[in-house]
């Protein structure tokens, strides 16, 4: 089923939208003091170069949401969103009872938050967690296992090598494996979100402390081994740590879970036995 | 392996209403409007309930033209059997109030089809 325009349109906005806001922050981060100054050219290749996954996954985001929320108001809508791609009886039980309900309006939408709510809950099986926990502690083993690697041979820093790409690639497998297997972007989303939990955790439990032993011990700090203009402090370089883990890490990984779900639905809606219902 | 919890005051209010029915089926809409108590709250309830046996599920064989078959709940004697098993001071808890503007719509546990 195709897109309707409307959604399109949506869903173009949406990717522009994004796009735009990372302009403004490549814009801001490439010019002087904090201003909007920087050249043309180098905001519009840096803006595709960070922002194109986000402007995917809002695309794509804004389109299987449009598929899944089908019915004739919202709370139907809501409910449809909710518990679209279940495969127990109870999204259906929900659904069913949400139409048969004539009262006002507001008592369907009250109806259908509740039933939303439980919906989503329901999702978060045990198999999600495990991937959380196995994905946290296997990126925080690789965080202190490079970090005193380095801080004990180059002490060039390790934590940009650990957040930029490896993150990215285990969201995307994790995405596209969980959507295969459970036959729905939605198993690939809750699979992979939880991935996304589990690796931001780990990252950070290992890099805050690792962050102030390359202080404490080098003078340094962990993301790239660069040095201050200023002795830096234990807590500095912890700080450092856990805003680069956010900034340079999770803003970035953020996409990669809607990207590897998607795919891995789609690659399974090629095959022909992708369940009628997901998005 | 089930741990053993003592039920909350709603699933306890979710069990006494079904057993009220007896062998009549209910619906979920109407055990929130019968017992006050929020699609959020009662669904969780009724899920719980069915994945450890406590109710018998089906859906609905004769439908009104344009809706899909609702889903349909009574307790199972198993539910019935955990019911009578329970803390006589926990089943004897205030039961939730129907809120006034839900109660003025008639619908009640008893309105319910066989």
């Amino acid at each position: 089923m195709s897109a309707n325009r409307g959604t399109a349109w949506v869903a173009v906005g949406a990717g522009a939208g994004v796009l735009g806001v990372w302009a403004v922050v490549i814009s801001v981060a490439l010019g002087n003091d904090g201003t909007l100054g920087a050249p043309v050219s180098e905001v519009v290749v840096g803006t595709l170069f960070f922002g194109w996954p986000h402007a995917l996954a809002a695309v794509i985001a804004v389109v299987a949401g449009a598929r899944t929320a089908v019915g004739a108001d919202a709370p139907e809508r809501l409910l449809a969103l909710a518990a679209g791609g279940r495969r127990d009886e109870w999204g259906a039980a929900m659904r069913a009872e949400l139409a048969s309900i004539t009262a006002s309006p507001r008592e369907r939408l009250r109806f259908a938050a509740g039933c939303a709510v439980t919906a989503l809950r329901r999702g978060w099986g045990r198999s999600p967690w495990i991937v959380a926990a196995t994905s946290g502690m296997a990126f925080a083993a690789l965080t202190v296992a490079l970090s005193r690697a380095s801080l004990h041979g180059s002490r060039s820093g390790t934590l940009w090598g650990v957040i930029y790409g490896p993150p990215q690639l285990t969201l995307l497998l994790v995405g596209l494996v969980a959507a295969w297997v459970g036959c729905s972007m939605r198993a690939g989303l809750e699979h992979a979100g939880a991935a996304l939990i589990g690796i931001l955790i780990g990252v950070l439990a290992a890099a805050i402390p690792e962050g102030a032993l390359w202080a404490r011990e080098a003078g340094v700090f962990l993301l790239d081994g660069d040095a201050p203009s200023t002795p830096l402090t234990a807590g500095q370089g912890a700080v450092d740590a856990a805003t680069s883990t956010f900034t340079w890490g999770f803003v970035h990984w953020l996409p990669w879970p809607v990207l590897g779900a998607a795919a891995g639905a789609r690659l399974r809606r090629q095959f022909g036995v992708l369940q009628r219902s997901s998005p | 392996m089930t741990r053993a919890r003592r039920p909350s005051p709603q699933t306890i209010a979710v069990l006494d209403a079904l057993a009220a029915k007896a062998s009549d089926w209910s619906h979920g809409y109407d055990l929130c409007r019968a017992l006050g108590l929020k699609a959020g709250t009662v669904y969780p309830i009724l899920i719980r309930l069915a994945e450890r046996g406590f109710l018998e599920t089906t859906w609905e064989q004769e439908v009104a033209q344009g809706r899909p078959p609702r889903h349909l709940y009574r307790l199972s004697p198993a539910g019935a059997e955990h019911l009578r098993s329970l803390p006589r001071a926990a089943t004897l808890g205030p039961r939730p109030t129907p809120r006034p503007r839900l109660a003025q719509g008639g619908a009640s546990i008893a309105g319910a089809p066989a």
